[in-house]
């Protein structure tokens, strides 16, 4: 508010955002609402139609509850993994602690592609990881990972892992020590203090971090077609076949419009939460 | 109770240890006081007793219980201790309420919920905050962010309240006040406090005890009148209070009163050296207040031992008294008197420094190690 004349540097992305986001998600919102005539084509009258099938269809059904599950299990997953990391980076200034964060960004920038090709040969039948668990004599046959959600949630949490650490840090940089030194000087254990100090007030990070893999999870396409395969019908995979195969336009945007509306409605959730915990502070 | 011995704490990568080797007791209910200049190891040395830091070497008592030793290490939150930090450390995300319930629910021993309404309420009724129990913190005022971090520290009814510098973000005025207040609070409480600071008004006005500290170890501890009056060596009269200090040889001494007669640049005077031998290189210091000014030129003569024949240089008038600077031969020598006094630049005076007055210091006085351990029952 205070520097109103730098207004104007943010006029180029508004721009873009203008002249070429909003319309795409504008048109594909407007033929959701139209029903298709054929292949690559939709009719000009207004209808409900093609919610009324995607939301009543079994298949489309399972693609949005397995997309939904996968998020949920994928944010679940990155930030019980990444809380404690970004913690310790935050709290640690030790070379161990820089060097887990120089490999954990280092690897969030190695192809996605790559990245997904690495798990399948990692997860697959005769891969290292089934070798490493009938070595320890945990499993007897091998676990199948390839086309099933176990596979592809080890893979998503490690693809979203860096972006959720990397939500988390400044948060938690911002957090001063003496507020958990004063933790346990009033007698707190590290527990208490975790739970009662450092989670309450990195909880807008931990809101961010949420968002954002959610986000990236549910609309997620490469990984989910390398590691998931076709089998697992997820929403974003049905898009691009109703889009790409069956060119049945008004179904593939009527999914879209879902998944999009599905953000929305997180996004909307998250800030009531968020708004609370700030109205606490 | 406080014992602390020969704490010896060396951060990692540092070339010299920040506590070298501090022994103290704080007594039962005592208010004792750290005070040194910045980097001398005081919040190291608290933050060795609160757990925070994990020292090299020595003891650490709390009460009846011994926290650090050659083979016992306690964590914090499991010392009875409570802590007041220099910049408050209240939790933003929590009501004033539930920053001072806090030790209670998180303590070992469960405390039931009317009992922690009654001692919370009790608390900030102590340091004055009851009725903003609703607000967060955050909304608070330094000066009322420190009470409450006081009446958190004090809510557990631990055995020791260890603060560091706890006023030093207020502003001029508020800080006097708290200084007081806090003081009624401990003296009300009765519980043994450890308190550091570097500013000697605080530590000289607040403390039982203080212990001067200077590169990582203590070199005079002593009640706050002794260590003003009687410093034990050129480091501590040069910390606390103003003073003149100059440079001197002993000519002669009388070994049945123990009085030398010192050459200055200021002239002869004669004080009390003991343990300083003929031609010994000495520091002679003086406080300006006790220097005594009196008109006219000096007689002269052995009678009038100490009065020197001086110049006023410059008087600085402040309301309370005047701080006349004098040219006494080849030294400069500062003197505060009743603010009735007055003097005007070039007059002529006689400057005395009574005997009493005097403290003399061996030039070797600049090393803490020598001299701290010489002065530790001073
Ligand atoms: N975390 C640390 N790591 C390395 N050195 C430190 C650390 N904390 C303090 N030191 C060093 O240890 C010495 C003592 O520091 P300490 O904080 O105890 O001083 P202090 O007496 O409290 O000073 P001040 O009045 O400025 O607070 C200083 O030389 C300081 O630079
Ligand atoms: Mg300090």
């Amino acid at each position: 508010m205070r520097n109103r004349r730098w207004n104007w540097l943010v006029i180029p992305m508004l721009v873009g955002f203008a002249t070429i986001y909003v319309p795409a998600i504008v048109s594909f919102v407007l033929i959701s609402f139209h029903p298709s005539t054929g292949p690559g084509s939709v009719g000009p009258e207004w209808t409900l139609g093609n919610y009324a099938k995607v939301l009543g269809d079994a298949v489309y059904q399972t693609g949005l509850w397995r997309s939904v599950a996968l998020g949920a299990i994928t944010v679940a997953g990155s930030l019980i993994l990444g809380f404690p990391l970004a913690y310790y980076i935050s709290r640690y200034s030790s070379r161990f602690a820089i060097a887990v964060f120089t490999l954990l960004y280092v690897s969030s920038l190695t192809s996605i592609v790559i990245r997904g090709l690495g798990w399948i040969t990692l997860l697959g039948t005769t891969g290292p990881i089934n070798g490493i668990l009938q070595m320890l004599g945990w499993i007897q046959e091998p676990v199948i990972f390839y086309g099933n959600l176990l596979g592809l949630s080890i893979a998503m949490i490690h693809y979203t892992l860096p972006f959720m650490v990397l939500t988390l840090l400044p948060v938690m940089h911002a957090i001063p020590t003496g507020l958990e030194e004063a933790s346990s000087g009033m007698g707190a254990g590290f527990v208490a203090t975790v739970r009662r100090v450092v989670v309450p007030l990195a909880m807008p990070g931990v809101l961010a971090g949420s968002l954002l893999v959610f986000a990236m999870t549910i609309s997620a396409f490469v990984i989910p077609r390398l590691v998931g395969g076709l089998t697992l019908r997820l929403t974003a995979l049905l898009i691009d076949q109703e889009m790409r195969t069956t060119y049945n336009y008004a179904i593939g945007s009527t999914l879209a419009s879902v998944l999009l509306l599905l953000v929305a409605v997180v996004v909307v959730m998250a800030s009531v939460v968020g708004g609370r915990s700030r109205v606490a502070r | 109770m406080i014992e602390v011995r020969d704490l010896i704490k060396t951060y990692p990568g540092a070339t010299s240890p920040a506590v070298a080797g501090v022994s103290f007791t704080v007594e039962q209910g005592g208010f004792y006081t750290l005070l040194g200049p910045s980097g001398c190891g005081k919040t190291t040395t608290l933050r060795c007793i609160a757990g925070l830091e994990r020292p090299d070497s020595g003891m650490i008592k709390l009460g009846q219980t011994v926290v650090v030793s050659d083979r016992i290490f306690i964590p914090t939150y499991r010392r009875d201790i409570g802590m007041v930090f220099q910049n408050y450390a209240v939790w933003p995300h929590m009501t004033v309420f539930e920053n001072v319930a806090f030790p209670l629910r998180v303590g070992k021993q469960k405390v039931a919920g009317s009992e922690i309404d009654r001692r919370v309420r009790e608390s900030l009724a102590l340091v004055g905050l009851a009725g903003l129990e609703k607000r967060m913190a955050t909304q608070l005022s330094g000066g009322q962010q420190q009470r409450l971090s006081v009446a958190r520290a004090l809510v557990r009814e631990p055995d020791v309240l260890l603060l560091d510098e706890p006023l030093s973000n207020l502003d001029a005025k508020l800080r006097e006040r708290m200084r007081s207040e806090l003081l009624l609070i401990q003296r009300r409480v009765g519980i043994t406090t450890l308190f550091v600071t570097h500013d000697q008004v605080e530590a000289l006005s607040m403390s039982d005890r203080v212990a001067i500290m200077d590169r990582g170890l203590i070199v005079q501890e002593g009640a706050p009148r002794d260590i003003y009056h009687a410093p034990a060596n050129q480091f501590v009269a040069g910390f606390i209070g103003s003073t003149n200090l100059f440079a001197g040889r002993v000519i002669s001494r009388d070994a049945e009163t123990g009085q030398a007669l010192i050459e200055t640049a200021a002239g002869r005077i004669v004080a009390d050296a003991e343990g300083h031998e003929a031609g010994a290189d000495v520091m002679i210091a003086v406080r300006p207040e006790d220097v005594v000014l009196h008109r006219g030129r000096s007689a002269g003569g052995p009678e009038a031992a100490n009065s020197l024949g001086g110049v006023v240089e410059i008087g600085l008038f402040t309301g309370v008294s005047v701080e006349y600077h004098l040219r006494v031969a080849g030294q400069l020598v500062q003197s505060r008197v009743s603010s009735r006094i007055d003097f005007t630049r070039g007059d002529d005076v006689v400057v005395e420094l009574p005997v009493h007055a005097i403290r003399v210091f061996s030039m070797a006085g600049s090393e803490p190690a020598a001299e701290g351990l010489a002065g530790q029952d001073a």
